[in-house]
């Protein structure tokens, strides 16, 4: 429900033209389309229907304007990563995923102080990492990334803190197929957590998603030769927590 | 021979426990009581925090001053609640994020009081910015469901 109100808080914003403009509407379904269409071609998904506009728009109103295909189920799932010395990982695979960069944050548990328009902590967060990987421009620096949205529109708040777009231009970029998986930058080719939720692994897939595409083990959902991915994922029931992770070839 | 089912058994675990409000909640819950709605501030930004908090985020102090407010807010934002969830009122009904006077903070709490014939119609009723006043609950124990709901004001 605080998920709800975020996003709402978010679309307000934007519809009151700064500093987020151009979405007077509610938006959130396009994102689910995406990632729903993705989850198709993902072995691993748990959800794979009701990926067509007027499935997503015709779903059951859970907390306005949020719909039931707008939000992530429960699932069950495991994920494993192996995690090892440079040298280590050379002799246990041909292609072995860098981590260039990793960081968490934490906010305060006092949700008062909160003013639910954007993910400000995630902002400051992907500052620190992006300086340490050397990213400068995350739109062209990025081939693939995994963004943690158990509740679709997140995802655009999401290209916001994470500067994939100048601030207030998310939708466009939704609009423009900027971030499907053929587009510039793909975004949750697994289907994201909209598609599959088991739990605290969902976070885990994020990063796991990601190495696989580095890999080219993504099978049908393989992007073209991908070289620098980007993963997050966040907790907290009003996402107190986030981490971020610039994963490389 | 079908696929074989995977059964699945529901069930849940009840956990009992207590939360230590500290000095600042108590004091701002047993206002409540009284149907008062009271803040504190700040003594190095000035911020009003409602409802009280032990300490100041950005300060790291301790609001000590203490000021009571009239119960007037605007709403912040909201969501309208059309499924059933445990331990909630059954759908529809709005929560709301209502900012109370002029405080740094803001209070989640139900939005009543409205006029539809279909749910459907809720939302159209409540608009960013919108002031509301607090509808006082019977009985009143030092808790935030003392203020029933808010309602917009006429």
């Amino acid at each position: 429900m605080g998920d709800a109100v975020v996003e709402k808080r978010h679309l307000r914003a934007e519809a009151q033209g700064g500093p987020r403009s151009g979405a007077p509407e509610h938006i959130g379904w396009k994102v689910a389309v995406k990632d729903r269409l993705n989850a198709l071609k993902n072995p691993y998904a748990h959800l794979r229907h009701g990926f067509s506009p007027e499935e997503v728009l015709e779903s059951p109103m859970v907390t306005w304007p949020i719909r039931l295909y707008e939000c992530c189920p429960t699932s069950s799932g495991a994920v494993a990563m192996i995690l090892a010395s440079a040298e280590r990982a050379k002799e246990l695979s041909g292609t072995p995923v860098w981590v260039r960069a990793v960081s968490s944050i934490a906010d305060t548990f006092l949700s008062g102080f909160k003013v639910y328009r954007d993910f400000d902590k995630l902002k400051i967060l992907a500052k620190r990492v992006y300086e340490k990987a050397g990213i400068r421009n995350p739109l062209k620096d990025f081939d693939v990334a995994e963004l943690f949205n158990p509740f679709a529109p997140f995802e655009l708040m999401e290209y916001d803190a994470l500067g994939f777009c100048e601030e207030g231009k998310s939708v466009s970029l939704l609009r423009d197929g900027v971030t499907e998986i053929d587009g510039e930058l793909p975004v949750n080719m697994s289907g994201g957590v909209v598609c599959t939720n088991s739990g605290i692994s969902s976070a885990v897939n994020r990063h796991a998603e990601i190495a696989l595409q580095l890999m080219g083990k993504a099978e049908g959902r393989q992007v073209k030769s991908p070289e620098v991915g980007l993963a997050h994922s966040w907790g907290g029931n009003m996402g107190q927590f986030h981490t971020l992770a610039v994963l490389t070839l | 021979m079908g696929t074989p089912q995977v059964m699945k058994k529901e069930y849940n675990m009840h956990l009992d426990f207590s939360l230590p409000l500290g000095k600042a909640y108590t004091k701002w819950m047993q206002a409540l009581k009284e149907k008062k709605i009271l803040g504190n501030t700040c003594g190095k930004c000035g911020r009003i925090f409602v409802p009280a908090k032990p300490f100041c985020e950005i300060c790291f102090e301790e609001p000590r001053e203490w000021v009571e407010l009239d119960g007037r807010g605007i709403v912040e934002s909201f969501t309208v609640c059309f499924e059933k969830f445990r331990n909630c009122p059954d759908p529809p009904y709005v929560v709301g994020i209502i900012r109370i006077g002029d405080a740094a903070t803001c209070m989640t709490h139900f939005i009543g009081g409205l006029a539809y014939q279909r749910p459907e119609e809720i939302p159209g009723q409540i608009r960013i910015g919108m002031a509301v006043e607090p509808v006082w609950a019977e009985n009143r124990t030092g808790d935030p469901l003392d203020i029933a709901y808010f309602r917009p004001v006429k």
